[in-house]
């Protein structure tokens, strides 16, 4: 039996990435753009992506219908772990489809991510990004 | 009743205002799109919550007042907005795309700043002189905005929703739907008494009666009632 964290390590490049992961482009507030995996080089940097879910506005009583975007990712794959301290905006492209080959669209992480430290992944919330005015 | 009739001006006359600023809504509307309502789609939702008919104001067989009460949900839902030409562009610069990031106005702050501007407009069209009988030709009493509470965000996704929440009261009176009643029979009466050769001593109110004197003649004796032989 392998050490358990190798195993989770495992685990997660099975879940968030290989065969359920969708290829996304992270862009931090420098302007690093980061497209390939810091595990494997030659792979796009992979993340487990869900899109959208029933928010109930407890208030009003109404349902409202939100494009909900989550992505998780596992932490080894990362250049950088986005923290969004002080208000920093990191960019998250994602395809618009649960398709690989789908074009991909813009999106901001919107809160403090979950970090999941103890088991490897980071799960990042977003939100659309409109041309101002 | 009146509050229904109130309900379809006070509809009617946010319909007429929005233009392309927001969208008027008659009813409580269940789920929706967020991406539907998004910047000046926003909508204002109007229906009648309740009422009161105090009634030391109203009558237990005719008219009574109505305080009535209206609902105006007010929701926005906005997107982050910054250079998303820049942040798109593959050619972009690592400075250009940390100028561009750093720029983004976040979806939350556009939220809060569209619904306070979405409640000023609602209250100065409700409030507004003109406005004071809210569209209809007869008097509208005790119309104000009691208060607007604005709802924490809730929401969490691609796009921000924020909702919000305004009273309208006003008064007006409602009157009863009742049977028509059914016409009085009238009952013409003579009363005849026995004697009364010609049937006149009735109720019937008559003026001085002047009969020519012609001797063998019956003739009405004015100051009696009574009807002699004429000497």
């Amino acid at each position: 039996m392998g050490d358990l964290r190798e195993l989770i390590e495992g685990d997660l490049a099975e879940t968030l990435e290989s065969d359920f992961g969708l290829p996304v482009i992270l862009t931090s507030p420098a302007g690093v753009v980061q497209t390939k995996s810091e595990n494997n080089p030659t792979q796009d940097l992979q993340a487990q992506v869900h899109f959208d879910s029933l928010v109930l506005d407890p208030n009003t009583g109404l349902d409202i219908v939100v494009d909900k975007p989550v992505i998780s990712l596992r932490r080894t794959s990362l250049t950088t772990i986005p923290t969004l301290e002080d208000g920093q905006n990191w960019k998250v492209e994602i395809p618009d489809l649960p398709k690989e080959s789908s074009p991909k669209t813009t999106f901001r992480a919107s809160r403090v991510p979950e970090h999941g430290r103890s088991i490897g992944f980071i799960r990042m919330y977003l939100e659309a990004i409109e041309q101002s005015a | 009743m009146n509050f229904r009739i109130l309900n379809a001006s006070i509809i009617n006359l946010l319909g007429a205002a929005q233009g392309s600023d927001w969208r008027t809504i008659g009813y409580q509307k269940q789920a929706q799109g967020a991406d539907k309502i998004k910047n000046g789609n926003r909508t204002v939702q109007v229906f009648y919550s309740g009422g009161i008919y105090p009634k030391s104001a109203g009558s237990l067989n005719g008219y009574t007042m109505h305080d009535m009460t209206f609902s105006l949900d007010l929701t926005v839902a906005k997107a982050c907005t910054g250079d998303l030409a820049t942040l798109d562009n593959p050619g972009s610069t690592a400075l250009q795309l940390q100028t561009a990031l750093a720029n983004l106005k976040i979806a939350v702050h556009g939220a809060d700043e569209s619904l306070n501007e979405l409640k000023e407009l609602i209250y100065q069209e409700i409030m507004k002189g003109t406005n004071q009988n809210l569209g209809l030709s007869v008097p509208v009493a005790n119309r104000w905005v009691d208060e607007f509470n604005k709802d924490p965000l809730q929401t969490r996704g691609e796009l921000a929703v924020l909702t919000g929440s305004m009273k309208l009261t006003a008064r007006m009176d409602e009157q009863m739907i009742g049977e028509v009643g059914v016409p009085l029979m009238v009952f013409d009466t003579n009363i005849e008494q026995d004697g009364d050769v010609i049937g006149r001593a009735g109720i019937y109110q008559e003026h001085d009666i002047v009969v020519e004197d012609t001797t063998g003649d019956i003739v009405l004796d004015p100051v009696s009632g009574n009807y002699l032989e004429a000497a």
